[in-house]
């Protein structure tokens, strides 16, 4: 977690460009930022794939979605920024492809061709060597017409994970107001507030819609253990009755998939709901989150 | 004890004790003014100890029943604050655990546990 607060990832936030509304969850478009943010909690979910090839979760790449609440807690805890990219994005990307062509050509032409000069020098050094441990004489200069077609047939041309594209449509902007539109958008503090407190006490949330709730929480990283519990969406602590038939629905069901249906709400005090903002929150965390863990009896 | 019997406390002991084969079952004393309500816990024990969380020093288990008409649930009854209440001023301090019954108009009654806090799935 300290290196990262050191080097926070980057986390793209597709918003409108007249009405300030976020139109896409928050991704992250780097490879070594998904494995170090993995790392310390946070697994979010694979969504990239070809239009034409739409493969199964299993082979899906960059970008990562984040849920919102996993967004919110990485820049929270110092290990992430926030960069809005404007939208309408895929005309922008051809209106730069049309304007731009030609130098975009010309640069990656010449990317292309270094990576092959270095390539080739690396091929023909480890040639030499070879050949120099075997004891015999290299003759490169000799047979430099053979070994060099050689040598040209195993170049490789590197696919990059990342576009460079990307880059021409980002731009910082003061994180607390992303977050207010996001949370806006596709939370509630008080979800946020349930995601916060299981995550200190180890949990790993993930989309909890396959279950019947808005998070699904595992005891560790989801490829090495089950998930014990469902969580509903944050009541009311004070004033939202529990809804007895859903309580049932979502206690059998979980009982069924070896999992406890959790409630839970924020004891907010006598707090306004318009303080409970990022700034609120990072001064204080006073709030506190009351849970309760359903599970069918097994009778009745 | 005498019991009114249009409680559902009644319906539950009488359901606990006859049809899930309860030992034991008895309205507790204590109560809890709640929303023009007041709430009474049962206290009994299972026929099998199915797990040994709350097993005494006679190695019997005693829960505390909970009960709830399926009807209430809509008139701002059973809120995260009430259940925390209960457990505070209804439960024994170290009680982890309430079940919780679910009367409908019909007769029928389903039990669920609620566990205080955070809990996982218990050893199957």
């Amino acid at each position: 977690m300290d290196g990262l607060k050191q080097k926070p990832v980057e986390i793209k936030v597709f918003v409108s460009e007249d009405a300030n509304e976020v139109i896409l969850s928050p991704l992250i478009f780097d490879i070594a930022s998904i494995e170090a943010i993995r790392k310390i909690g946070i697994t979010g979910t694979l969504s990239g794939t070809l239009p034409l090839a739409t493969q199964q979760n299993l082979f899906l790449s960059v970008p990562l979605k984040l849920m919102v609440e996993e967004a919110i807690w990485l820049y929270i805890n110092g290990c992430a920024k926030f960069s809005v990219m404007n939208g309408p994005i895929s005309s922008r990307f051809s209106e730069l492809l049309d304007s731009q062509s030609e130098q975009l050509e010309q640069e990656s032409k010449l990317r292309l061709q270094k990576s092959f000069e270095l390539q080739k020098k690396y091929k023909q050094e480890q040639h030499i060597l070879k050949m120099k441990k075997l004891g015999i004489e290299s003759r490169i200069d000799k047979g430099a017409s053979e070994s060099n077609a050689l040598i040209e047939s195993s170049l490789f041309v590197r696919t990059s994970d990342t576009s460079d594209l990307m880059n021409h449509f980002s731009n910082q902007q003061i994180s607390g107001k992303i977050i207010n539109y996001l949370v806006a958008n596709y939370s509630s503090w008080d979800n946020y507030l349930l995601f916060q407190s299981l995550r200190e006490q180890n949990y790993i949330m993930s989309p909890g819609a396959r279950f019947g709730g808005k998070y699904i929480a595992y005891p560790g990283d989801p490829l090495n253990y089950h998930s014990h519990m469902t969580v509903r969406n944050a009541l009311d602590y004070y004033n939202e009755p529990i809804d007895m038939l859903e309580l049932a629905c979502g206690a059998r069901l979980g009982t069924t998939v070896k999992k406890l249906w959790v409630i839970g709400g924020v004891k907010h005090g006598n707090r306004e709901k318009s303080d409970r903002t990022v700034q609120n929150l990072l001064l204080n965390k006073e709030d506190d989150v009351s849970f309760f863990s359903v599970e069918w009896a097994g009778f009745g | 004890m005498s019991v009114d019997r249009d409680s559902i406390e009644w319906l539950v002991q009488t359901n606990l004790l006859h049809f899930q084969k309860w030992k034991n079952v008895e309205v507790q004393d204590r109560s809890l003014s709640w929303k023009d309500r007041k709430i009474k816990l049962l206290k009994g024990s299972p026929p099998q100890s199915s797990s040994e969380d709350n097993l005494d020093e006679n190695g019997t288990i005693e829960e505390y029943i909970l009960p709830v008409s399926l009807s209430q649930y809509n008139e701002q009854y059973l809120t995260l604050e009430c259940l925390d209440e209960v457990y505070k001023q209804l439960c024994d301090p170290f009680t982890e655990r309430l079940l919780l019954a679910i009367v409908n108009d019909d007769g029928t009654i389903v039990f669920y546990y609620i566990y205080k806090g955070i809990h996982g799935p218990g050893k199957v």
